[in-house]
C-alpha cells in the first residue's frame, strides 16, 4: 500500500514538471496552431500570442529574411512553408510604437536581451515588418559584429579625419537599405548639398536614390554616403517615422577587434613607435559611428530597437547576457535611458505549439518524436531555448 | 569444426538480403566451404563471455528508486549486463548510430562530435527532402527521409561478408578470404564510410561530406560501397587460398 502511494506521488510529480503540460498534443486541429493573420501589425496580445503565422512573401523577402538565421531560412526552403511564432516582446514593442510617430517626441529606444538563441532577432524582425507595413522608413544593421572581426579593405577616412572607412561593407549596406525601402525612397530628397571631395558634390534637392547610386559607383565614398543619409534622418527631413534596428548593439563599444591598423598598407612615419599596430576600436570606424549616432536620443520622429547578445561579445564577456554587463559602463551611459525588453524562453504552450509545427510540417521524422516521451525529451534538452530547439529538431542525436 | 562452418554458412544465408545479392552470399558460402588446413591450438583457452542477458524493454522501468521495489521482485537478484559506457536510456537511442559516432571520436571529444552528428542528420534530411520534392509522385514514397533509417541502410550496404587476411606460408604471403563476425563487419562498414567522407583540406565540413556519403551508400552508390565491392572482388580472385585461413 505504501509503495503504491509513493509511486503515485512520483507519477504526479513527473506530470507537474515545467514541460509536463506540453507533452500531449493539445487541441485536435491545426486551427489552434496557426493563425490566419499574416500582417504583423494586426497581431494582438490577447488573441495571437503563442500562435504561428505565415509571413507574406513581400514582407519576407524585404525584411524578415534578414533577421533569420541561415539555418532557419534553409529549413523554410526545404519544407516549402514558413511559420514564425508571435510572441509577447514584439507585440509589446509594437503597441508602444503604434502611437509614437510624430508629435516631436525624441527617439524611443528599446533593448532586447536574453540568452543566446532565445529569439531576439526574430522579435526585431516582427517589429520591423509591422513598421514597414505602417509606412515607416527602416534602417537595419545585422552584421556589425562581423564588420569588427574581419575587414580586408580599410581606408583612412576623408570625411572624418582620424577614422577609417570600410568601403565594402558600406556598399553592401547601401544595397540592402535600398532593397528594403524601395517604395519609400523615390519620394525622399536631400536638403543639404553633399560634398564628396573638393571637386565633386551632389546638390540639395536630389533624391536619395541618386546619392546611393553615386556611392555604389564610387565605393570609396560609401561610408560618407551613409553618414550623409543619417544626418538627413536626424535633421528631420524625412516625412515618415524611422525605425532603426541594430542587432548585437554591444559591439559598438568594443575596445578590441579582429582588425589591426596595419591592415592599411602604409609605411610607418619616421620615428613612429607602436601602437600604430594596435587594434582598431569601434570608435574608429566611420560606419559604426554613423549608426551609433542614430541610437542617440537627440533626434525626433523615430524609434530604435536594439539587441544585446553574447554572440557579439568579446572574449572577456562571452558568458554574460544581461545588458549592463554586455554594454559596459560606456555603452550603458550612452543608451540610458532605454526600455529593456526581456525575450524569455518558450513557455509550455509555446513549446507545445513549436513541437506540433515541427511534427506536422514533417521536419521531425522519427517515430519517437511523436510520442509523449520524445516530446518531453526534446523540451528538456532545449530547455525552452528557441535556437537550441531548432538545432536539436534537426535530429537530436543520442551519442 | 563443421559446426563452426555451419554457423558461418547459416549466418551468410540468413543475411542474404543484407548485401542485396543472393549471388554474393552464395559465392561467399562457396569460398568458405573449403576446409581450413591450420587450426588454433586446442590448448588455447577460449574465453567465454558471460551468459548475462541485456536489459530488455519488457522489463520494468529501471529509473524507479530501489527502495520502492518489493523484496520478492526479481529485479533485486536478476543478473544483467551493466549498461554500456555510452548507452543512453532515451526513446531515440539507436545502437548503430551510437557505435558509428564512437568510430569518429578523436581524443575523447565525443561532445564535439555530437554537434557534428546533429548537423549531419539535419543535412541528410535536407538532401533527401529536396530529392523527394523534386521526384515524380510514384517515386516519392520510396525516398527515405529519416536519417536513422538512412544510416542503417548505408551501413548494411557497406558491410562486407568476407575479408582478406594475410597468411605467411612457405615463404610466400597469401591473401586469404576469411569470414567476419558481425561486429567486425559493422566496423569495416564504418571505416569505409569514414574514409570515403574524408575531404582533403578544409574544403568541406565533415557533416556535409558524411551526409552525402551516407545518402549515396543507402542507394548502393558512392565510394564506400565501391570499396566494399572491391574487397569482395579480391576475395573472389583469391578463392583458391581460402583453405589457408587460420581458424
Amino acid at each position: 500500500l505504501l509503495s503504491r502511494s509513493i509511486a503515485n506521488w512520483l507519477l504526479r510529480r513527473r506530470q507537474l514538471s515545467p514541460f509536463g503540460a506540453c507533452v500531449n498534443r493539445r487541441g485536435g486541429a491545426s486551427a489552434a496552431l496557426l493563425t490566419d493573420e499574416s500582417a504583423p501589425e494586426r497581431h494582438s496580445l490577447d488573441r495571437h500570442v503563442g500562435l504561428l503565422y505565415r509571413p507574406e512573401e513581400a514582407d519576407w523577402q524585404a525584411v524578415t529574411r534578414h533577421f533569420c538565421r541561415p539555418e532557419l531560412v534553409r529549413l523554410f526552403d526545404t519544407l516549402g512553408q514558413r511559420a514564425l511564432m508571435v510572441r509577447r516582446p514584439a507585440l509589446e514593442i509594437g503597441e508602444r510604437l503604434a502611437g509614437h510617430a510624430g508629435d516631436g517626441r525624441p527617439c524611443l529606444r528599446f533593448v532586447l536581451y536574453g540568452r543566446r538563441g532565445s529569439g531576439k532577432s526574430l522579435q526585431m524582425g516582427h517589429v520591423a515588418a509591422a513598421c514597414r507595413r505602417r509606412g515607416w522608413l527602416l534602417v537595419t544593421v545585422h552584421n556589425a559584429h562581423l564588420w569588427m572581426r574581419h575587414s580586408r579593405e580599410l581606408h583612412e577616412s576623408a570625411h572624418r579625419p582620424g577614422m577609417f572607412d570600410t568601403a565594402g561593407y558600406g556598399c553592401i549596406w547601401l544595397r540592402h537599405f535600398y532593397a528594403m525601402n524601395q517604395e519609400i525612397l523615390p519620394g525622399l530628397r536631400v536638403t543639404k548639398e553633399l560634398s564628396w571631395n573638393a571637386k565633386e558634390s551632389t546638390p540639395a534637392g536630389s533624391s536619395w536614390k541618386e546619392v546611393i547610386d553615386y556611392a555604389l559607383a564610387r565605393p570609396r565614398y560609401s561610408c560618407a554616403a551613409v553618414q550623409f543619409l543619417i544626418d538627413e534622418i536626424k535633421l528631420g527631413s524625412v516625412p515618415m517615422p524611422t525605425l532603426v534596428c541594430f542587432e548585437v548593439a554591444n559591439c559598438l563599444w568594443w575596445h578590441r577587434s579582429g582588425i589591426k591598423n596595419d591592415a592599411i598598407r602604409r609605411t610607418p612615419l619616421q620615428g613612429e613607435e607602436p601602437p600604430w599596430r594596435a587594434d582598431i576600436t569601434a570608435k574608429q570606424l566611420t560606419l559604426l559611428d554613423a549608426f551609433k549616432q542614430l541610437l542617440d536620443s537627440d533626434w525626433n520622429n523615430g524609434a530604435a530597437v536594439m539587441s544585446v547578445s553574447p554572440q557579439g561579445a568579446l572574449f572577456d564577456r562571452l558568458r554574460e547576457w544581461m545588458p549592463r554587463k554586455l554594454l559596459g559602463d560606456e555603452g550603458f551611459a550612452y543608451l540610458d535611458p532605454f526600455v529593456p525588453v526581456y525575450v524569455e524562453p518558450y513557455g509550455p504552450a509555446e513549446m507545445s505549439n513549436m513541437l506540433n509545427w515541427y511534427t506536422e510540417s514533417g521536419w521531425l521524422t522519427s517515430e519517437a518524436a511523436a510520442t509523449d516521451a520524445g516530446r518531453a525529451e526534446l523540451a528538456f534538452l532545449s530547455d525552452g531555448n528557441a535556437g537550441e530547439l531548432l538545432r536539436i529538431a534537426g535530429e537530436w542525436v543520442t551519442c | 569444426m563443421s559446426q563452426l562452418l555451419l554457423g558461418y554458412a547459416s549466418r551468410l544465408l540468413g543475411c542474404q538480403s543484407r548485401s542485396g545479392s543472393a549471388a554474393t552470399t552464395a559465392a561467399a558460402a562457396a569460398i568458405l566451404s573449403q576446409q581450413p588446413v591450420r587450426h588454433k591450438s586446442p590448448l588455447q583457452k577460449v574465453r567465454k563471455r558471460g551468459p548475462f542477458p541485456e536489459w530488455t524493454k519488457t522489463d520494468p522501468d529501471p529509473h524507479l528508486f530501489t527502495r520502492h521495489i518489493p523484496k520478492t521482485d526479481e529485479r533485486r537478484t536478476k543478473a544483467v549486463r551493466p549498461p554500456g559506457k555510452y548507452q543512453i536510456f532515451s526513446v531515440h537511442y539507436d545502437p548503430i548510430v551510437n557505435s558509428f559516432a564512437g568510430h569518429f571520436v578523436k581524443c575523447g571529444e565525443r561532445d564535439k562530435l555530437r554537434d557534428v552528428f546533429t548537423q549531419m542528420m539535419a543535412e541528410i534530411k535536407h538532401i533527401q527532402m529536396a530529392r523527394r520534392n523534386a521526384a515524380p509522385p510514384e517515386e516519392k514514397a520510396s525516398i527515405e527521409v529519416d536519417p536513422t533509417r538512412v544510416i542503417h541502410k548505408a551501413v548494411e550496404n557497406c558491410s562486407p561478408l568476407l575479408i582478406i587476411k594475410h597468411v605467411f606460408r612457405g615463404g610466400f604471403l597469401y591473401k586469404v578470404p576469411c569470414p567476419l563476425r558481425e561486429s567486425e563487419s559493422q566496423m569495416r562498414a564504418f571505416k569505409f564510410l569514414r574514409i570515403a567522407s574524408n575531404v582533403r583540406g578544409t574544403k568541406e565540413h565533415l557533416y556535409r561530406s558524411l551526409a552525402r556519403e551516407l545518402v549515396n551508400a543507402s542507394n548502393n552508390e558512392g565510394k564506400a560501397v565501391h570499396a566494399k565491392l572491391q574487397l569482395h572482388k579480391t576475395c573472389e580472385e583469391n578463392r583458391a587460398y581460402a583453405n589457408y585461413r587460420i581458424t
